[in-house]
């Protein structure tokens, strides 16, 4: 058991520490560059129904 | 239209006033009687103007070129210019060091700069800083890194203005447990609104990692000001080689992802599937901007290693190598002591 906690957290380790060496990442969105909310013009709910599931199901 | 604005537009073929024909439904010019529809009208004025507008925001740079040097990268073929007084030793993209200086071919003109923020030796300090946290970094890297050839480069960006209209169309749900069972009441719900959008920036060098841009972002948009020469004194610009609408897509992208999720925000339910999704993006304006970067190529083990750092905010960024001997290092003690202690807490 203390094997397999060894090797789990080790990989873990090892992972964070070699991510942190590769920071480059991509930007997603424009979100620093828009209005912060979005002007709704539209907005309807309507019912459809209703659903009841086992919870195992 | 007003009276005023019909008798402003001058035939497109000769140059004469034009006038609408009433038995025609068309603008005909009074000179040589050629006829338009409104919209053609409208349409050819509203490109001359655009022309017009391109035009400007190339300008020469007047008397300022006398003071303005080019630089070509032999290895890459980066193209570059600053002040007469500024050197060039490395180009910093590959950090080749043949630079042959060129003739200045006037570049466009930017629009706009965001100045660098803080100087040369402010921006060693941060990447010494940003080094020395870095213990996977090999020894003999930071030895040959030259963190004094560190150069401040202003990168060409496109900055697009405009508004976006979006609608989708969702089954939302809300769930609840009631005992054993989960109950979901399921919603049709419909969502539609405008946003505006201002200086989503896109570079427009081919030559810097759009990814590597897109890491050091945001930069604060408050503090552009109209270019000028006076800025360029110490640092080196690029001429832009990605045009304005090449770059296009790539804000059309963040933008999208953008407005999705605001749309999304805005669906009050536990979860949701999307059914139909439509985003209408309105360009109105684009600038031509220059944006601050330190930069800093190493060759090291047969590869280029380029960190970039954003001059207005010191956001850094930049791809290191990682030293084997040491990741096996901190494996190895990282095993051998969770494998201790755990041995010792679980037996």
């Amino acid at each position: 058991m203390a094997f397999v906690l060894a090797i789990i957290v080790t990989a873990l380790v090892a992972f964070f520490c070699y991510s942190s060496m590769k920071p480059v990442g991509e930007a997603s969105n424009a979100n620093d560059y828009m209005d912060k909310e979005i002007n709704l013009t539209l907005k309807t709910d309507n019912y459809l129904r209703t659903e009841k599931k086992k919870k195992d199901d | 239209m007003a009276e005023q604005s019909v008798l402003a537009y001058n035939c497109p073929e000769c140059g004469g006033s034009m006038v609408f024909n009433p038995n025609k439904g068309k603008m005909q010019c009074e000179y040589c009687d050629s006829l338009f529809t409104r919209e053609e009208v409208e349409k050819y004025f509203a490109e001359k103007e655009q022309k017009m507008a391109d035009r400007d925001a190339g300008k020469d740079w007047g008397e300022e070129e006398s003071s303005m040097k080019g630089y070509n990268c032999s290895s890459c073929g980066a193209e570059l210019i600053a002040d007469q007084n500024t050197a060039v030793i490395r180009c910093p993209y590959c950090g080749n060091q043949t630079i042959a200086p060129t003739q200045f071919t006037g570049a466009l003109k930017p629009d706009y700069v965001v100045p660098f923020a803080f100087d040369k030796k402010a921006a060693i300090e941060k990447y010494k800083e940003y080094y020395n946290k870095r213990f996977l970094l090999p020894k003999d890297f930071t030895v040959s890194s030259k963190i004094e050839e560190i150069q401040g480069v202003y990168v060409p960006f496109w900055l697009f203005n405009g508004t976006v209209d979006a609608e989708g169309k969702y089954e939302a749900y809300d769930s609840k447990t009631d005992g054993d069972y989960v109950i979901r009441d399921y919603y049709d719900s419909e969502r539609a609104g405008k946003m505006g959008f201002t200086n989503v920036p896109a570079d427009a060098s081919v030559r810097m990692q759009d990814s590597l841009m897109d890491s050091i972002e945001p930069y604060n948009f408050d503090a552009l000001e109209t270019f000028t020469t006076a800025y360029l004194p110490g640092f080196l610009a690029e001429k832009f080689d990605v045009k304005e609408d090449d770059d296009r897509s790539r804000a059309e992208k963040r933008i999208e992802e953008t407005v999705k999720e605001k749309l999304h925000d805005t669906l009050d339910h536990t979860g949701f599937d999307v059914k139909d999704e439509k985003v209408d993006i309105h360009f109105n304006e684009t600038r031509y901007a220059l944006l601050p970067v330190w930069m800093l190529t190493t060759n090291w083990n047969g590869k280029s290693w380029t960190f970039a750092m954003n001059g207005q905010t010191g956001k850094f960024t930049g791809d290191l190598p990682v030293s084997g001997l040491k990741l096996g290092l901190l494996s190895a003690v990282t095993f051998i002591a969770t494998f201790i202690i755990g041995s010792m807490i679980i037996g």
